[in-house]
């Protein structure tokens, strides 16, 4: 059998190139690299389709839908970016975090996204800020939330012949923002649970207060309507009552594993800091939280 | 103070041009591939490699029986299992192949059936009666004991006494290159190039595996890219497998393990579980002692009775007490098999007595320097062996290690520190104590020698030839220095060739910092024939009175009484040539002969320890369980610094390899099988995780020691994990007392700790 690599310059040729469906997308491969070595020689695959060389996914961008992030954009162009950095900062913050420098070198949004693991680092974070992927295949766009777009362990929506081509993120202008990783060790590593918050205020009053958790569940849980009784009562009890509520949602969707000795305490934890820390952030007294 | 060199092997290695095995390539090379065995205990029925002979590109596939010698001695791992497997990873054939590629996708196509048998993956399970045995009739291989003193007055004299199981899991070396070998029929004789941690063992296998007399194999060592203990048994299993595909096929040949194989395959450090008794007065003076140690060998013996024998005569700590009785068992399970990592058998029970130490200090309301200032060996001290102690700098260590520390302004800072703190993170900070005996000692007794061959070139340049291998720990620098130093040359003259057995004499194993005193002193021996032969050469020219003293410095040799005379070194040494002479020198030297009685567990252990301290300070997380290492002090007793900048490296990577073994690496098997076979999922420290080390060097002259200098390899990485586990249990309140303190153990012991 013919091994093929395909690389194009535009976004339309690549489409076109991979509308039969049968081509492998690789785009930093960093994961798909990692995949090819455990195959065996049969299952891997011949065709594989590079996004590497198309400029225009490369982008980073403010409009007025929000910061534009190109699907091939590596996790060292989000650090490296004033506009990312003045704009959302907890991007810049989030991928730091992620991998090695040679991974956040090779490792891009859109990647990690398509390859939807559930540690994935990004991820929860897509899901607070409420982004959208953009993806395209040959004569169709479609607009999804990173939400609809992750469907479990590895799955997506994304159809044979499609591709992430961007990402839309809201700017939350005037919001305070935290984002937590715990990992095994301080660099290379994948996260054991992530998380990250959100907040706004009006006169000292929360108008908003979200939070998600990523690497407990197969997809990011959002329990942004968990928190919204906080906006009235900011006590202890409020607080544990979220922690408590999102391990029984995680229990309820991955049900109580043998890490869970381990996990379940720590997202008790990692839940109730995500919410100190992003009010401490956003100016709320620490004594009437 | 010597001056620091640069490494004589760096440029080398960091420019690439150093070549290891697997950079080796000869023409009509073929390569092999391992069938392994896939369950944990059982007997081989059949062996089906038709599929995998099929193929055009294989040239055969080689069992046991194709073995011309033998396969192993009783209880060693073989080279290729005949009947009966042991652990998953026993080797059961070798595809040999063209390619590497071809080699492993035919090994994958032969087809193995077993008899299973039960199999016991428990240590302590394993030697209870009715097991299924591993080898013989019992799974129990040996207790090896120290009795000193009488356990009943050193009961009845404490006025505490506390009990605590402790346990250590099993880790490896993972060294950044994997095993590799290459090998050539010569007709005669086999040629080997490997990268073994002791070249004399791998060429003892090759040559019983081969069925050839020790003078038909000859192995030259490749550039090591790292051994930690490793590349000794596992090199001796791979050097033989090569050996044989060569000799059966008369093709040059070659195997190099990926990832997964090495760590399938490679000897991992013992897993300990262990139970200490401890007494004391409430004074803090120790009065009796009582380990016991369930040590886990795995399938195989290799050198697991050797370790236990350092672990038992290092069982007591660098501590004076009066009555100590220790059993170290050494027991079978179905699993891969322990052996040597840097530190063999050391770091369990120093992890073993020095957070029990802390326990006790705790419970006396101690603080725990005191505790340990207060029994810390001295000078004339009987150790637990029953010798008789000099050269002891432990207590110095200790002030050190109070002064480098600013221990109680630290403690104070941290307590503060932990006092304002409305978040989830405290502080800690940890300490440890070292005591480790220098060389082979009595446990391997006979073995304990090393040559060194140096010859001077008719240009004057030197070669230095060595029976050690330079396996990263420095070795070949320290010759250079040493003959440097005592001819006062540029080390620039001298170049170490690499390990070829043919050139130079069975110098045993490269193992138990043993390197820098044997080989250091046999460098001596050497360095003082030559220097005789230029003595004998310049008398002759009537250059000096019978016994005058020569002076060696600055590439000239003056005399001492009249520096105004002096020769070039370069000319004393073109006389000599053309004075029919050479200028060789061959030095050998043994370790002291040292008595043990077996039984007892009492003598002289070894002819020297070695001492140090550490401290750590720590950063927990309690909601996660994460801790950070904030600084790291490591003060050692080097002796004589033979290079100030190599025992800083040595210092900071043993360290460095220590936070690996306390907070994340591990060898996780289940039913016997290992479930990360790579360094994705097997978690090494970067360089984010180390924190500061800060290396404090006490020069204390060694009466034996080449120049002075003791060995430093294995003490740097003892008493890392007891420093940083003590130093979680400060900052948690509550002990921590198994290993790794990973992110479940620790946010445990805090939940524990809340609830009390």
């Amino acid at each position: 059998m013919k091994e093929q690599w395909i690389a194009s310059e535009t976004l339309d040729m690549l489409l076109d190139e991979i509308a039969d469906g049968q081509k492998t997308i690789v785009a930093g491969g960093t994961d798909l690299l990692i995949q090819l070595r455990e195959m065996d020689r049969e299952e891997k695959p011949t065709e594989i389709a590079d996004l590497s060389c198309i400029e225009n996914l490369k982008r980073i961008e403010v409009t007025e839908d929000g910061l534009i992030l190109g699907a091939t954009v590596t996790y060292t162009d989000l650090t490296n970016s004033d506009l990312v950095r003045e704009t959302l900062p907890m991007l810049a913050q989030a991928a730091m975090d992620v991998g090695s420098p040679q991974v956040r070198n090779k490792g891009t949004l859109g990647g990690s996204l398509a390859n939807a693991s559930p540690a994935a680092d990004m991820a929860p974070v897509w899901v607070l800020l409420q982004a959208d992927v953009v993806l395209q295949k040959k004569g169709r766009e479609r607009v999804l939330s990173v939400a609809e777009f992750l469907t479990g362990n590895m799955t997506t929506v994304l159809e044979p012949g499609e591709l992430i081509v961007e990402i839309r993120c809201p700017l939350w202008k005037g919001a305070s923002m935290h984002f937590i990783k715990v990992g095994r060790r301080n660099a290379a590593a994948i996260a054991r649970l992530n998380g990250a918050a959100l907040l706004r205020t009006d006169g000292g009053r929360i108008t908003d207060l979200r939070m998600a958790i990523g690497a407990a569940t197969p997809t990011p849980l959002d329990l942004s309507d968990a928190c919204e009784g906080l906006a009235s009562d900011r006590s202890k009890e409020a607080l544990d009552r979220i922690a408590k509520e999102t391990i029984r949602r995680v229990e309820g969707i991955s049900g109580r594993r043998a890490s869970a000795i381990w996990k379940f305490p720590a997202l008790e934890n990692l839940s109730r800091r995500l919410l100190i820390d992003v009010m401490q952030k956003g100016g709320l007294n620490s004594e009437t939280v | 103070m010597f001056k620091e060199i640069p490494r004589v092997d760096i440029q080398a290695k960091l420019t690439g041009g150093a070549k290891y095995a697997d950079d080796m390539v000869f023409p009509r090379m073929v390569y092999g591939a391992m069938v392994r065995c896939s369950i944990a205990h059982g007997d081989i029925l059949s062996i089906d490699a038709e599929e995998a002979l099929k193929r055009e590109d294989v040239l055969r596939v080689i069992t046991y029986d194709d073995i011309p010698g033998i396969a192993g001695k009783a209880k060693e791992r073989p080279v290729l299992v005949k009947e009966r497997v042991r652990f998953i990873g026993d080797g059961i054939a070798i595809v040999v192949a063209t390619s590497q590629q071809a080699a492993r996708e035919a090994a994958a196509k032969v087809a193995v059936t077993y008899k299973e048998l039960p199999a016991v993956f428990n240590p302590a399970e394993a030697i209870e009666d009715k097991q299924p045995a591993i080898h013989g009739v019992s799974n129990l291989e040996k207790v090896i004991s120290m009795r000193h003193g009488d356990m009943e007055q050193g009961w009845n004299q404490a006025e505490v006494i506390i009990e605590e199981d402790v346990s250590t899991h099993r880790v490896q070396h993972a060294a950044i290159e994997p095993e590799s070998a290459v090998a050539l029929w010569q007709g005669d004789h086999i040629e080997v190039y490997c990268p073994p941690k002791s070249p004399f063992n791998v060429r003892r296998v090759i040559s019983e595996t081969l069925g050839l007399r020790i003078n038909k194999v000859r192995l030259i060592t490749s550039t090591v890219g790292g051994s930690f203990g490793g590349k000794d048994y596992d090199m001796s299993l791979l050097g033989s497998r090569v050996a044989l595909i060569a000799r059966l096929t008369g093709r040059p040949a070659k195997m190099t393990y990926n990832r997964e194989e090495a760590i399938t395959e490679g000897t991992k450090r013992h897993p300990y579980r262990m139970h200490y008794k401890i007494g004391a007065k409430k004074d803090g003076t120790l009065t009796g002692l009582q380990v016991d140690v369930l040590s886990d060998a795995g399938a195989y013996l290799s050198k697991s009775a050797m370790v236990g024998w350092r672990s038992c005569v290092e069982s007591s700590g660098p501590y004076l007490i009066p009555n100590v009785h220790t059993d170290v068992t050494v027991a079978y399970t179905n699993q891969i098999y322990s052996d040597s990592l840097r530190g063999f058998g050391s770091p369990q029970v120093d992890y073993g007595i020095e957070v029990v130490m802390d326990k006790l200090a705790v419970r006396l309301d101690m603080d725990p320097l005191a505790l340990r200032r207060k029994n810390a060996l001295k000078d004339g001290d009987e150790h637990a062996t029953g010798q008789i102690l000099s050269g002891v700098s432990i207590g110095h260590c200790l002030d050190a290690l109070e002064e480098s520390s600013d221990y109680l302004e630290t403690r104070k800072r941290i307590t503060q520190f932990n006092q304002e703190q409305n978040g989830p993170l405290r502080r800690g900070f940890g300490i440890a104590a070292l005591h480790r005996g220098e060389a082979l000692g009595a446990g391997g007794e006979g073995i304990d020698t090393a040559g060194v061959n140096v010859h001077i070139e008719k240009d004057g340049s030197v070669l230095i030839y060595c029976g050690l291998s330079e396996v990263g720990q420095g070795c070949q620098t320290m010759m250079v220095r040493i003959v440097s130093e005592m001819l006062g040359l540029k080390p620039e003259r001298c170049r170490v060739s690499r390990l070829d057995t043919d050139y130079v004499p069975d110098s045993g194993p490269t193992v138990a910092s043993r390197g820098t005193v044997i080989a250091g002193n046999a460098t001596v021996m050497a360095v003082e024939i030559i220097k005789e032969k230029i003595r004998n050469t310049l008398a002759q020219q009537k250059w000096f009175k019978k016994n005058a003293e020569l002076i060696y410095e600055d590439e000239k040799i003056r005399l001492k009484n009249n520096p105004e005379v002096e020769v070039s070194f370069e000319e004393a040494v073109k006389l000599t040539f053309s004075n029919c002479d050479n200028l060789y020198g061959n030095g050998w030297w043994a370790a002291p002969k040292l008595v043990w009685n077996w039984e007892k567990g009492q003598g002289d252990a070894y002819f020297n320890y070695v001492y140090g301290a550490c401290g750590c300070e720590v950063e927990v997380d309690l909601d996660t369980g994460k801790t950070k290492i904030i600084r790291f002090l490591a003060v050692h007793d080097v002796g004589t610094a033979l290079n100030i900048e190599e025992v800083y490296g040595q210092i900071c990577g043993g360290v460095a390899m220590g936070i690996g073994y306390s907070l994340m690496e591990e060898v996780k098997l289940r039913d016997g099988r290992i479930q990360n076979t790579n360094l994705d999922s097997y978690l090494l420290p970067t360089a984010m995780d180390i924190g500061s080390i800060e290396p404090v060097i006490l020069q204390e002259h060694s009466a034996i020691g080449p120049l002075g200098a003791k060995g430093l390899g294995e003490p740097v990485t003892s008493i890392v994990a007891p420093a940083i586990t003590n130093a979680i249990s400060d900052a948690l309140g509550t002990q921590i007392l198994e290993l790794p303190a990973d992110l479940e153990h620790v946010l445990a012991a805090s939940m524990r700790e809340e609830q009390e």
